[in-house]
């Protein structure tokens, strides 16, 4: 008897003590699984650029702001539905940070949005510090039965105390109240009530012998004495003492909460950037990729109809940047992991003239093309390629950026050597 | 007519005392009544969170439309199943009550436990519902009719009755409006805009968009008022689920 | 888990009978505190290592904490099913005596306790670790089918109450002399139904690699899962059963039916086969 009290005692103790433990561990986190989507979706729906994020380290109640552009691309998978549903999300793993603000082309993207195939749309992604830890912060869109693209994502550590978090926002009444707290004891209080009603229903049932004899009253025919004037009358009452409350319930609210909205459900409808029309069209004729490798070979003829000579200074798919060292230099702030800053090669490197149309062979390069599982293309059902090709003027720098999408094909040779990956 | 002789089931039975037997059957009580606990947490809980859980999960699914009719219509059908097999067998009318409790146990578990032990919600964002009020009363009208098809339109309408007026308070606080860098958004709206979640885009909730034509009216009760018909309607039909499974206490197979 | 085995296999009686308590409350705390320890730890393990190493399922460390920790938990439960299942089956009677009433009611006893340990389990897998699901599908990005959260709830959680409601399916099958003459339905539905959750979850992962790319609970693709929720009903059945069982064996008298439905009998129906093993 004793040890079986013992045992029950330990029981009890590592029950506490595991109950316990479930609080509070929490430490790194790590990506997402966006290198498990398939390569042909990443490369050819969402392109995502110019993303930068202000800050890599903040405390809590901080904010960081996520800026950046995407392309809708305009030779969209056919076997994926269309953006005429979306959301800008964020990729992080839960809210650990809580979104404060988000725009398209200075839209409130609070709500979902249709995308026009083809166009550029800048966004707006402001953050604040919740709780602390080390995340990966990525821009996503959220494509309605197409699931999310996400953009790329860089590390920011987040210090201080998830305690001292607060959230404080304004009601259109001018009350100022605390979003992590707010209207939690009203609703637990209103359980409780309902908790105790409940409770005592049942404990007049489950105070009376139970099961069998009721059972054997039952089968004998003598099921009905088995309910009593008493039993009635209780359950009259029950049922006035849950209507009376709820009543006073919602009567309670009316005055408490006198002026109410609906959920609301906006749409709203991005501006795209209205850039020049770009000056350089490029018509791929073929792409290869290596198996095993890390480069993409893509032959272009590239025409360029405006009035300042152009070169190829960037090829970026699926958030990975392949850049061209004598053209353009990385800014700071990209995660290493998705940069080869000298990983794309133009050959002939030279500038495409003001009326010239030139024969450009492009190899891009990179151990991201790996990490990212790039090189699973070959599992896809659809073995296509889709990127943006970014043009410098000579004079101006001005920078054109122009969509490709084509066939790739899989080649099964070395690696090519000389080129920096 | 001569009764049929009434076989005899052993030479003797385990016990002799009255006082024995009693305590027999009480220890059968006090252990099935613990197990209905668990099952009703299991089973009430996974039919609940797979049909109309999205609603309960979040403040911001919590609308005039949905919620409000089909939390009540889909969820009496346990209850109902249940009603039969304790009421036919036993004449215990607490199924609704009792379920009722199970759910709102299992779902606050949940919520501390996972929505914001685990995710870290905030729980003033994952609050439950409470079904206690409906389960109370299609206890109340089963004891008081005596009748299944009384309770079912009886207790049917007030389920879904009480269940608006009984949630719809706790809902009201994260209904004030708030203006949201130059957009309306309520209290519920602004939750799930601030904590992120990665897996749920703000269209994806099945909401009232506007598709209610209220004239002028309150949506919300055109939504109760279906959903009282329906819930006796689904109340009915999910009795008689409970009767054919109740009709298996005599069914014993050879083979399988 | 091993205590109730081993005193199902003996035939001794105990001392507690003479109290009317048949029901070993014993086996049921300790038995449900085994299940409520390795629950416990499960979700001890994802606080730990989920939000860490379990958000990509293409990293490295993935694979040594989710993915190995996913065979490894195959490994335990084909042995746990192996030796529960097997000791069950091998310490079996080849012949169920003829028995006293009182050891009949003990063994009815140890039945009791362990569908209580079964129900138990199916709680933490149905409730606890379904819903918790949502907190994580909800969340974050999907990338795999094995998810932390599938990992623990489909792939652990759910074979460990299948084991135990297999087990005390033999047990009934081969200690209690009507279980073992006939298959009683109810039972059988609330023992294979949860069971065949487990397929189902194949045609759920299928499903949300194809075109179920978006994460809300109240989707047609889950319907199954509460389709075969339903089934756990079937203890209603087998409750009924087990009251005419113990009314039987507690007075030594038949249960009849005075106020039956048309087609039903009006002995008890299990009487008449339940000699046919002992």
């Amino acid at each position: 008897m004793r040890s079986r009290l013992r045992c029950r005692t330990l029981a009890v103790y590592l029950l506490a003590a595991a109950l316990a433990a479930c609080a509070g561990l929490a430490g790194d986190v790590h990506a997402h699984g966006e290198a498990a989507q398939e390569a042909f979706l990443r490369m050819s729906t969402i392109q995502w650029y110019d993303t930068r994020w202000s800050a890599s380290e903040v405390n809590v109640n901080d904010e960081i702001v996520v800026t950046g552009r995407f392309h809708v691309a305009r030779y969209w998978p056919f076997n994926v539905p269309k953006p005429e549903m979306t959301f800008l999300n964020v990729g992080v793993p839960g809210p650990v940070f809580v979104r404060v603000a988000s725009d398209i082309g200075g839209v409130n993207a609070a709500a979902s949005m249709p995308l026009e195939l083809g166009h550029d749309y800048e966004y707006r992604l402001v953050l604040r510090a919740r709780k602390p830890g080390r995340y990966h912060v990525h821009p996503m869109l959220d494509i309605r039965d197409a699931g999310p693209i996400v953009g790329p994502g860089s590390w920011v550590t987040v210090n201080g105390s998830f305690a001292t978090f607060t959230d404080p926002i304004t009601t259109s009444g001018g009350v100022t109240v605390d979003l992590e707290r707010y209207g939690l004891g009203w609703v637990v209080g209103w359980h409780v009530v309902w908790l105790v009603l409940a409770l005592l229903w049942l404990v007049y049932w489950l105070r009376k012998p139970l099961l069998i004899p009721r059972y054997e009253a039952v089968v004998q025919g003598e099921g009905e004495a088995l309910i009593t004037p008493t039993d009635r009358v209780m359950g009259g009452v029950m049922l006035a003492a849950a209507s009376v409350i709820a009543l006073v319930a919602t009567g309670m609210a009316s005055v408490r909460y006198p002026v109410t909205i609906p959920l609301q459900s906006n749409q709203a409808y991005p501006r795209s950037l209205r850039d020049t029309l770009p000056t350089v069209n490029v018509a791929v004729t073929r792409a290869e990729y290596q198996i095993p490798g890390r480069t993409v070979r893509m032959w272009l003829t590239v025409t360029n109809s405006g009035a300042e000579p152009v070169r190829l200074g960037e090829f970026t798919t699926a958030n990975i940047r392949f850049l061209n060292r004598q053209v353009v230099q990385p800014e700071s702030g990209y995660p290493d992991d998705l940069l080869a800053p000298a990983g794309l090669e133009v050959i002939p490197d030279v500038a495409v003239e003001p009326g010239q149309t030139r024969d450009l062979e492009v190899v891009a390069t990179s151990v991201a093309w790996e990490t990212e599982r790039l090189a699973l293309l070959i599992k896809d059902p659809t073995s296509r390629i889709g990127g943006l090709l970014m043009f410098f003027g000579s004079q101006s720098n001005r920078r054109q950026v122009v969509e490709v999408s084509s066939p790739v094909i899989p080649t099964f040779r070395g690696e090519l050597t000389g080129v920096e990956s | 007519m001569a009764a049929l002789p009434v076989p005899e089931a052993r030479p003797r039975g385990a016990f002799t005392r009255p006082e024995d037997i009693r305590q027999a059957y009480r220890q059968f009580d006090i252990v099935i009544a613990a197990l209905l606990f668990f099952l009703f947490m299991a089973l009430y809980h996974v039919f609940w969170m797979l049909s109309v859980g999205d609603w309960d999960f979040w403040t911001d699914w919590k609308d005039r439309q949905w919620w409000v009719f089909l939390t009540p219509v889909v969820s009496i059908a346990m209850p109902a199943a249940a009603q039969y097999i304790f009421w036919e067998k036993f004449r215990l009318p607490f199924a609704g009550t009792l379920l009722a409790v199970c759910l709102v146990v299992a779902t606050w578990i949940n919520r501390v436990m996972n929505m914001s032990g685990w995710a870290y919600f905030p729980l003033n964002f994952v609050w439950p519902v409470s079904m206690i009020a409906s389960g109370i009363a299609l206890d109340a009208t089963l004891v008081l009719t005596r009748s299944y098809l009384l309770m079912s339109i009886f207790g049917g309408f007030f389920w879904a009755l009480l269940f608006y007026l009984a949630n719809w308070p706790l809902m009201a606080a994260f209904s004030l409006p708030v203006d949201v860098n130059g957009v309306l958004m309520s209290i519920a709206d602004v939750q799930g805009y601030h904590y992120i979640r990665t897996g749920t885009p703000e269209y994806l909730r099945l909401i009232d968009r506007g598709t209610l034509r209220s004239f002028g009216q309150e949506p919300a009760y055109v939504s109760v008022a279906v959903a009282m018909f329906l819930s006796a309607v689904v109340c009915f039909v999910f009795v008689m689920i409970g009767r054919a499974f109740t009709k298996t206490q005599f069914s014993w197979l050879k083979r399988i | 888990m091993a205590e109730v085995i081993r005193a199902a296999a003996c035939g001794s009686e105990s001392d507690k009978l003479e109290l009317g308590r048949w029901i070993p409350t014993t086996y049921i705390i300790v038995g449900s505190a085994i299940v409520a320890m390795i629950a416990i730890a499960l979700r001890i393990y994802q606080q730990m290592y989920a939000w860490t190493v379990g958000l990509d399922a293409t990293a490295p460390e993935f694979q040594t904490y989710w993915m190995n920790f996913l065979y490894a938990g195959f490994v335990v439960e084909a042995l746990a099913a192996t030796g529960i299942w097997g000791y069950l089956w091998m310490t079996r009677e080849k012949k169920i005596p003829r028995l006293e009433a009182r050891e009949e009611l003990r063994r009815l006893g140890v039945f009791t306790a362990m569908i209580f340990v079964y129900v138990f389990a199916v709680f933490w897998a149905a409730s606890f670790f379904a819903e918790q699901d949502a907190s994580w599908h909800q969340t974050v990005v999907r990338d795999t089918a094995f998810t932390p959260s599938h990992i623990v709830l489909f792939y652990m959680t759910f074979p460990m109450y299948i084991i135990l409601g297999v087990a005390a399916y033999l047990y009934g099958r081969t200690r209690l002399p009507r279980f073992a003459a006939r298959h009683s339905l109810p039972w059988i539905i609330a023992v294979a139904g949860p069971f065949m959750l487990l397929p189902v979850v194949g045609y759920n992962e299928w499903a949300h690699s194809y075109w179920i790319l978006e994460e809300r609970f109240t989707a047609p693709v889950h319907w199954w899962f509460t389709f075969f929720a339903w089934t756990g009903f079937g203890l209603g059945g087998l409750l009924l059963q087990a009251c005419d069982y113990l009314y039987e064996l507690v007075t030594g008298k038949a249960q009849t039916y005075t106020a039956t439905g048309s087609g039903e009998p009006q002995v008890d129906p299990a009487l008449a086969f339940e000699r046919e093993v002992a």
